[in-house]
């Protein structure tokens, strides 16, 4: 059995692996231990990605599940996210994060239920021989519908945005997918103590 | 560069060529481009992706579809369209 991780994911990995260097090096600056953030009830994201993990990831499930079950699965599993990135709403990166998620539930939602991607985004993931194929209003990659711009509903929201060309990996994402990455990374990024509220308890010790 | 003109004739973006030759493969590419097991299928063992068919559903396929399906040997899906769409052509 063989999980692929989709190159979408693959991103939002990439800026946790970032945001975790990078405090990592500031925890080193500082000469102060690095402190993971707090997260409450992370039970809740492990639920929330169980749906996502048997409609997209593995491929013995997907076929398993119709599309309109598919739909209302990843709708579930976005609200508990949500739900997840609420509980955590005071770490740093979380409101971002959160404005992340809430932005692409919106354009889902307004969508029936799938992220919506033009033809002319699919045509140059997919090639435009592979999209003559394609219907308008079938699904696209493992979340996205194929419509024209006209038709979606919060065009602005939608899978529209590629990588720079040098980018080994093709892939579209969503103004929602940008926030969710960047607050990823900040969470992990910055430093939950801050230096001065260090040394001064240190000094209050002393 | 891709343009967006390429996509203006019939607001479908598709040839009509392909559109009413083959238009039983929409299925197939379809359920390709969703499904990496089924892709990876289809470019091994095209015979046992027709077969197998998609959430549980055969492929309407014409006679004259399936045999091109089965006779074109891609290496990607993009070949594959590629490949059909020169057949289409001629």
């Amino acid at each position: 059995m063989v999980v692929v991780l989709h190159i979408k994911e693959m991103i939002l990995l990439l800026a946790v692996l970032a945001g975790f260097l990078v405090g990592l090096s500031l925890a080193y600056w500082h000469k102060q231990p690095y402190l993971a953030p707090d997260l409450q009830a992370i039970w809740l994201a492990v639920v929330a990605f169980l749906p996502q993990l048997f409609i997209a990831y593995l491929p013995v499930t997907h076929q398993l599940f119709n599309n309109g079950f598919a739909s209302l699965s990843i709708l579930a599993s976005l609200i508990l996210f949500s739900i997840f990135a609420w509980l955590n709403r005071d770490l740093p990166g979380m409101p971002i994060l959160i404005v992340g998620l809430l932005l692409n539930f919106a354009v889902i939602v307004a969508n029936g239920g799938w992220m919506p991607i033009t033809p002319q985004t699919a045509n140059l993931l997919a090639g435009k021989d592979v999209l003559q194929f394609m219907n308008l209003g079938s699904r696209f990659a493992e979340k996205d519908i194929l419509l024209l711009a006209k038709n979606i509903h919060l065009e602005f929201l939608a899978d529209r945005f590629l990588p720079p060309t040098w980018f080994p990996y093709k892939v579209a994402f969503s103004l929602g997918d940008i926030l969710i990455s960047i607050g990823a990374f900040w969470l992990l990024a910055k430093p939950t103590a801050k230096p001065n509220s260090m040394n001064a308890e240190e000094g209050a010790v002393l | 560069m891709i343009t967006s003109t390429m996509f203006k004739e019939n607001l479908g973006y598709k040839s009509d060529l392909v559109q009413q030759t083959y238009n039983g493969l929409n299925s197939v590419f379809a359920a390709a481009v969703v499904n990496q097991d089924f892709r990876e299928t289809l470019l091994r063992n095209p015979e046992a992706a027709l077969d197998q068919g998609y959430l549980g559903k055969g492929f309407s396929l014409s006679q004259n579809e399936t045999s091109l399906i089965l006779s074109i040997n891609a290496n990607s899906l993009a070949d594959l369209a590629r490949q059909i769409i020169l057949v289409a052509g001629k």
